[in-house]
């Protein structure tokens, strides 16, 4: 005699879905238009796949919500640029780091911020898929149109700019050490 | 030959390789130290990436952002028969309002998220958006007062669980963990600021010293992890009693009691006018042939950013360790959050282990991470196969990046807390590097009456899963409490090394509703405290009485037992060797955490002194200790 609370497979298969890959993309949709505008277009995203057909998604979900974040994404930055708006949104990207993590920052990831913000812009895509929405070579290459293996160079080199970066900051902290003892 | 330019270091650092291109990588990198370096490099650099990108991110879609989709979905071509919905309706102010009446009767509890719009005025925006998006026309948004665990279990064939009340709040409060708190360097374990060390105290004013006993071992693992990838560990890394306990003393057996307690004394190595009091005590050994039927739940992390080889990959290895232990008695269950998300292997007899490792050979990473659905799932399916009196443990695998929008940490202990109550324990194992919340992770295990290991490679999973699974799977003893008295005719000033998160106040002492520390089957638990004798070392001189409290595993009621310490005059080098390296690794955290009472210590005498005492020592850890000290150094 219990009344089961059950909504219907479509709408519990749609809220899944989204609990599953909001961060994701809002952590690669970030990475292409900054912070506040991914909200929007990770919004954007999933309105598309409400109105979408499931049976034609589901078997290949993930490339299929990138591809759609992506495009959004780049239409977006598209206008913006036109709009000559890309100035602000850096702004607000900036904006919305509080106080301590503006200063952790400086102090330590702005190297790879910058990194990230200096790589072309498909290299910067492929990272973003990667690191951000944690997808395959096989999957990034369906939503980017890439190879698989030149994905795989691709990561290879942006990783290698990274580890350079790091390691660089390591020997300046290594020098100032230094400079502190002598 | 492989270079470093090959893209497939970078291919399989990353977990990118088929299971025969791993092992034959592999083989090429076995030749090759300097490749096993650059794909360390590497994962250390895609680390840095990862969480570059998770903390410029926001962590979720705003309340009224999620609305909106929720309210598109009302559009859905399968509308719900009446009798299944939960009704919500538009209040007055806009916001959407469960009305509980119909179903509170029949359900034993249910939990409405997500589509609680908190904001009137963005809700009001954003349906504009919305109207312009959505092909259906919007109907209020009426049956998406359901949890998630409830959707999981239903598409995975297993009948929805029924909540408990514990379930019903999470969601609102503190974020579980955020993502990708930056670091100042590459691949270190993020940590919370570390607690000030315990202070020298006056018995005069302050005699009495309670704590809680510790059986973790994770701090030591993670200390030498962040040393072998040449990092200094920060201080909130180091908690000094997991270091110590990290290793294996000899303490006398138990005869019938669930664990031993001794004590002895002799002059602290930092500085030869203080005395160096140990608390040693023992669990009771349980033959794995006499050991109760355990219900083991692992509760696995497979979201995106398990990827890469010492994650998901070493998880399974490990489990699959555990599960060889294992026979008919037994039952293993596996739940999976993000990527694969869901049960995956229902409660199995432990003794048909092809079903069972083929269940996790099917586990891959991929998605985002809710850790809060998964638990729900996991403690459900841990009830339905309760052995009385038997081992029922959810054991948690991850790396600690646990969603935000949906989990709150308070509510999410309160609920580990209270399935512990019912008798269902947690364990916690923490793999990888990066996003590992270590404070909370040891936090989960603490409130689930479990522990807490954190898993670097096999060799440690061998460790705490095979050599220590008794320790880490039967509980013998439960809210374990020190009390330590100190006499002021003795004793000038004592200081208790390490326990700063465990110390507690003395009142919580005989209070048998305070929580504290397990002790596990044949697990050692030891104690430093660090005294200032009145007039110097004399034999026979009593500093303390030592009380301790602890509960039968299944207890509500504590026992009490009691002891006394007594100065036996010994000197640092006629000390045992047990007592001598116990000492020498509580030096090294000193060291490592920059203690103010660490006197003339350096780590080159921590390295002598732990090398002339290591006795017997058959894994190797000793050693291992005595390498890590002077890489230490050599940083």
């Amino acid at each position: 005699m219990l009344a089961m609370i059950l909504a219907s497979p479509e709408s519990r298969w749609l809220l899944d879905v989204l609990s599953k890959h909001e961060q994701p993309l809002l952590r690669f949709a970030s990475a292409i238009v900054g912070p506040i505008d991914a909200r929007d277009v990770v919004q954007d995203t999933f309105l598309e796949l409400v109105r979408a057909d499931r049976s034609e998604v589901e078997d290949h979900l993930v490339p299929w919500l990138f591809t759609v974040c992506r495009n959004r994404a780049i239409s977006l930055k598209r206008g913006s640029k036109r709009r000559g708006e890309v100035e602000e949104v850096t702004e607000m990207a900036s904006g919305e780091v509080g106080p301590d993590s503006a200063l952790e920052r400086k102090q330590a990831g702005a190297k790879v911020a910058d990194l990230i913000a200096t790589l072309p812009d498909r290299s910067r895509e492929v990272v973003a898929l990667k690191f951000a929405g944690g997808l395959s070579y096989k999957e990034i290459a369906d939503v980017t149109g890439l190879t698989v293996s030149h994905v795989g160079v691709i990561l290879h080199e942006a990783l290698g700019k990274v580890r350079a970066t790091l390691e660089k900051k390591e020997r300046m902290l290594a020098l100032a050490a230094a400079g502190r003892q002598s | 030959m492989i270079d470093a330019s090959d893209p497939r270091l970078t291919a399989y650092a990353l977990g990118e390789m088929s299971a025969e291109e791993r092992s034959a990588f592999e083989a090429e990198l076995d030749r090759s130290p300097e490749l096993r370096a650059e794909v360390e490099h590497i994962g250390i650099a895609a680390e840095a990436l990862r969480r570059e990108l998770a903390t410029s991110a926001p962590a979720a879609l705003e309340t009224a952002q999620r609305g909106v989709i929720e309210q598109a979905m009302g559009g859905d071509p399968q509308p719900l028969a009446p009798s299944n919905v939960v009704p919500l309706r538009k209040s007055r102010s806009g916001l959407l309002v469960a009305l509980p009446l119909a179903i509170a009767a029949g359900v034993g509890g249910f939990v409405v998220l997500g589509s609680m719009s908190k904001s009137p005025e963005s809700s009001a925006d954003y349906s504009e958006k919305a109207g312009a998006h959505a092909s259906a026309s919007p109907k209020p948004a009426d049956h998406f007062g359901i949890i998630a665990p409830a959707a999981t279990a239903a598409a995975t064939g297993a009948p929805a669980p029924m909540e408990s009340k514990a379930k019903r709040d999470i969601s609102e409060d503190e974020p579980l963990m955020r993502p990708g708190t930056r670091q100042p360097d590459g691949g270190t374990i993020p940590s919370d600021p570390a607690l000030p060390e315990n202070p020298f105290q006056s018995p005069g004013t302050e005699p009495q010293s309670t704590f809680s006993i510790d059986v973790d071992t994770a701090s030591y693992a993670i200390v030498r992890r962040t040393i072998q990838s040449r990092q200094k560990p920060a201080a909130g890394l180091v908690r000094i009693e997991e270091m110590v306990n990290y290793f294996s003393y000899s303490y006398p057996e138990p005869n019938d009691a669930a664990f031993s307690v001794s004590a002895d004394t002799a002059e602290a190595p930092w500085d030869g006018s203080h005395r160096l009091v140990r608390i040693g005590l023992k669990g009771k050994n349980v033959a794995m042939a006499k050991r109760p039927a355990s219900n083991l739940v692992f509760l696995l992390d497979t979201s995106g950013s398990m990827n890469g080889a010492d994650r998901l990959p070493l998880v399974k290895q490990s489990m699959k360790l555990l599960v060889e232990q294992l026979d008919e008695r037994d039952s293993v269950a596996i739940v999976a959050y993000a990527g694969s998300s869901g049960l995956v292997l229902p409660a199995t007899p432990g003794n048909q282990r092809e079903k069972i490792m083929a269940a996790f050979d099917n586990l891959s990473a991929g998605g985002s991470t809710n850790g809060g659905q998964g638990i729900h799932l996991a403690y459900d399916t841990a009830a339905k196969a309760f052995v009385q009196g038997g081992t029922n443990r959810v054991i948690l695998a991850t790396d600690g990046d646990f969603n935000v929008g949906v989990t709150g940490k308070g509510a999410l202990e309160e609920l580990i807390q209270e399935k512990a109550k019912t008798g269902v324990f947690l364990s916690v194992l923490g793999f990888g590097v990066g996003n590992t919340k270590d404070a909370t992770m040891e936090t989960l295990a603490d409130k689930g009456n479990g522990n807490y290991a954190y898993i670097d490679g096999l060799a440690e999973a061998k460790k705490v899963l095979v050599d220590q699974m008794g320790g880490t799977l039967i509980t013998v003893a439960k809210d374990v409490k020190i009390q330590v008295t100190f006499d002021p005719k003795t004793v000038q000033s004592y200081r208790l090394i390490g326990y700063e998160n465990r110390v507690l106040s003395n009142r919580d002492f005989d209070d048998d509703k305070k929580d504290a520390g397990e002790i596990g089957a044949n697990h050692r638990v030891t104690a430093l405290y660090d005294v200032i004798p009145t007039k110097g070392s004399a034999k026979g001189t009593r500093y303390a009485k030592i009380a301790l409290r602890f509960k039968q595993p299944d207890g509500v009621t504590s026992r009490l037992v009691e002891t006394s310490v007594e100065d036996s005059g010994t000197s640092f080098d006629g000390a045992s060797t047990d007592f001598r390296f116990a000492a020498s690794v509580a030096g090294f955290g000193m060291l490592l955490r920059g203690s103010k009472h660490a006197g003339d210590l350096s780590y080159d005498q921590v390295a002598t002194i732990a090398g002339a005492s290591i006795g017997d020592d058959p894994d190797g850890h000793r050693k291992e200790f005595v390498s890590l000290v002077r890489s230490m150094k050599e940083l």
